[in-house]
């Protein structure tokens, strides 16, 4: 036995999980996926891959150009576009056109165009979350324009990045998106109770612009909410950090800065009739008084301008609920609430809930309170 | 003779590492698929059942403290029966380890996209090969270093994922006794392995009179693990997703991403204690079942050795046999799982009552059967015929 080990010693360097290896510079990091329909074909899919461009260096990156296939040879990135039915299929196909091999471990955003299909939409969202390599933390996002020109868009790093840092680096959460990850997608997509959204993007001339949420209803997209709307919508659903907002008073109007919010609601059934509730805590300062004066103001103003908030708060809200009501998705998660209270509804929740949301009263609530930090009294 | 040669501690960490690797990537799905909202109560059910299937197995092993594994059974039932009870263990025991090694591949192919099978397989093997061959006490002090890191490195992963989710919100009532009948019956395999408990008896130290609490505190350490992660699986991809996902533990702890913690991917960590773990409990049982194998052939303990080598070629075989992840989970449900309340429940309870109601037990440590009560007039024929032959 003691004359084997010094045999089975060296077999086992032979087996040291290395053989597959693979130089760095020999890898590609596919860091953003776009997908567009295809006009005309159901079971094509129009891929728009994403690989940061390292072969010129940095000083040689400034003219960014936006034309033609696999990108310029000085922009910061590389794009390939291939039709195809499946991701996988899209990747064997743009592999034929590079040297080198594809990873999809570093994936940073993944762009949907909004008038994907509902088949297409489920297609891709499971392929991507089937492959085990493709990060699933990468944040997924919808264009109203194309995914290509997003992915195409004229920014200092490539466009992929540059989405994914709008929520990890540049805006944690300024109300007027509602980021959402892959996992988190595919989630509110497979969860009976809560249906999934996307934040909405635009390639403008020299940048990206994020703004505005995508409702889904499974994996069919059924409706947008406006940058404005949004901020409701995160109020109702999520929470906010540091939001700058004008409120109407009357004719006049004041605005408010650092707003942070928290909200809790749940449902309840009154004979058969269910309500949604939703109450809405929101604390902010005070940026500047009515007529955008910065004069001291008194506490009774201080709790006018929160009744103004919150009334303003609260019928906005209760707009964008009746909008959600209108395309009977309930992206917030009052059916999830209600399922996880009455775990012999389930099923109910899971066939119905479209249904029991869209006919359910509604009942928003807001609480605010306004100080006045800064220098100034 | 005295066997003794395991601590309590090291007896508490080796009891806790026999069960859990076959089900443990994918059970909170099938808790899920069968009781939807029920699942916690049915994982909780089974938990407990588990706690108690340990203590009924440290109950046994407080009555015959110097028998191993198979002679407790030949003693109560007598000769053909109790053999025949202890042979039918055995098939079921390699198919068990087999499938373990199947699921721990399957995960390391995540890692090792391009490596074999076979050579995933062959390397973990070979391992769990030579630390059964080195015997008990070098399983013993393994895993009181494995378990502990194991268990400390779930934990500390979980909690951050329990903690980062958005919606945590947990049903306080149950919707149908029926379905979480269901689901905990589907989950029992978690605990199957613990029959090698069993094996250990004589290897660790029994007071007289007193219960030894080892498997107990084992599977109450085991017991957290199972909860914590299955929380925290639910509590971050919501009840019915789960039911979608091959491996749902491994898709959730690739959600965790610490900036500027010592180690970014947690999960990673997990990843390689986990195979660690798997390792020592293929060990483990490559041990048990060669040490059952050499007393069914009337071998002392000691000599299974030559029992191992026997051993790990079917369970590597077996495993390499195994097609896909649909296949071994459905082998885990239509074979292990109705197997396993026979093995882990029926058969021990029976045991225990038998012994109890025939007032059988042996309590020196002596090697071979001895007993200081009358068991039977069978019994004592055929010890007197036994001594006469000698």
């Amino acid at each position: 036995m003691k004359r084997l080990w010094p045999v089975l010693l060296l077999v086992l360097f032979g087996v040291t999980g290395c053989g597959d290896y693979q130089k760095i510079n020999e890898r590609s990091q596919i860091i953003g996926i776009g997908v567009d329909p295809v006009p005309g074909r159901d079971d094509m899919l129009a891929f728009t891959l994403q690989i940061p461009n390292l072969e010129k260096p940095a000083s040689e990156n400034m003219n960014l150009g936006t034309d033609g296939r696999q990108g310029g040879e000085s922009q910061a990135y590389k794009n390939f576009y291939v039709e195809a039915t499946s991701l996988q299929s899209a990747l064997a196909r743009a592999q034929t056109t590079y040297d080198k091999s594809f990873f999809l471990g570093n994936m940073e955003s993944i762009v949907l165009q909004s008038g994907l299909s509902e088949q297409a939409v489920m297609r891709v969202t499971e392929q991507m979350m089937r492959d085990e390599s493709l990060d699933k933390l990468a944040v997924i996002v919808a264009t109203s324009s194309s995914a290509r020109s997003v992915l195409e868009a004229n920014t200092s790093s490539p466009p992929a990045t540059y989405i994914e840092s709008m929520w990890t680096r540049a805006i944690p959460q300024r109300g007027f998106t509602a980021p959402t990850r892959l996992w988190e997608f595919w989630r509110d997509a497979e969860l009976i109770g809560r249906e999934p959204h996307m934040p909405l993007v635009e390639s403008l001339d020299n940048s990206i612009k994020v703004g505005g949420t995508l409702a889904f209803q499974g994996y069919r997209p059924v409706g947008a909410l406006t940058p404005d709307d949004t901020v409701f919508y995160n109020l109702l659903a999520h929470d906010i950090h540091a939001l700058a907002l004008n409120i109407p008073d009357g004719d006049k109007s004041f605005d408010i800065k650092n707003a942070s919010s928290h909200s809790n609601f749940y449902v309840t059934n009154d004979h058969g009739g269910l309500t949604l509730h939703d109450v809405i805590h929101v604390s902010a300062d005070l940026a500047s008084s009515e007529g955008l004066g910065e004069r001291p103001i008194t506490n009774a103003e201080s709790e006018r301008y929160e009744d103004a908030i919150e009334s303003y708060v609260k019928a906005n809200a209760l707009n964008v609920l009746k909008r959600l009501q209108e395309n009977q998705t309930d992206i917030v998660g009052f059916g999830f609430w209600y399922m996880i209270k009455h775990p012999k509804a389930a099923f109910l929740v899971r066939d119905h809930w479209g249904d029991m949301f869209s006919h359910a009263r509604l009942d928003v609530q807001a609480h605010c309170t306004i100080s006045r930090e800064g220098n100034l009294i | 003779m005295t066997k003794v040669t395991l601590s309590k501690y090291q007896a508490i960490a080796l009891s806790s590492s026999s069960y859990l690797p076959v089900m443990f990537w994918f059970y909170p799905s099938v808790a899920v698929h069968y009781a939807l909202l029920d699942a916690q109560w049915a994982v909780l059910a089974v938990v407990l059942i588990g706690v108690w299937v340990n203590w009924m197995h440290g109950k046994f092993n407080d009555r015959f403290p110097n028998m191993t594994g198979a002679d407790p059974a030949i003693l109560l039932f007598g000769k053909p029966l109790g053999k025949l009870i202890v042979i039918s263990y055995m098939p079921v025991y390699i198919l068990f380890v087999a499938l373990s090694l199947y699921f721990a591949i399957s995960l390391m192919k995540y890692f090792f996209p391009h490596t074999p099978r076979y050579i995933l397989g062959a390397a973990m093997m070979l391992v769990s090969w030579r630390g059964a061959w080195c015997g008990i006490e070098a399983l013993g002090r393994t895993a009181a270093i494995v378990h502990p890191l194991t268990f400390a490195g779930i934990i500390a992963a979980f909690t951050a994922i329990l903690f980062q989710a958005k919606h945590p919100m947990i049903p306080l009532t149950m919707a149908s006794p029926k379905a979480t009948a269901i689901a905990t019956y589907h989950l029992l395999p978690l605990y199957l392995g613990v029959d090698l408990i069993l094996i250990l008896s004589p290897y660790y130290a029994h007071k007289n009179k007193v219960s030894a609490w080892y498997p107990v505190y084992g599977s109450i350490a085991s017991g957290i693990i199972v909860l914590l992660v299955f929380f925290s699986i639910v509590m971050n991809l919501g009840w019915s997703p789960v039911e979608r996902l091959a491996y749902p533990v491994q898709v959730v702890i690739q959600l965790i991403r610490m900036r500027g913690f010592l180690v970014e991917r947690l999960g990673i960590v997990i990843i390689i204690l986990s195979v660690a773990f798997t390792t020592l409990f293929i060990s483990n049982h490559i041990w048990g079942i060669s040490t059952t194998i050499a007393r069914i052939f009337g071998q002392s303990d000691h000599k299974f050795k030559p029992f191992t080598l026997f051993v790990a070629p079917c369970v590597y075989t077996i495993s390499m046999i195994v097609q896909s992840t649909v296949e071994a989970r459905s082998l885990v449900y239509n074979i292990l799982t109705p197997v396993t309340w026979l093995l882990v429940v029926i058969i021990p309870t029976v045991k225990l009552v038998t012994s109890y109601v025939r007032n059988i037990r042996t309590d020196d440590r002596e090697e071979g059967p001895k007993q200081i009560k009358q068991p039977s007039r069978r019994y004592q024929r055929l010890q007197r015929r036994a001594k006469g032959k000698v």
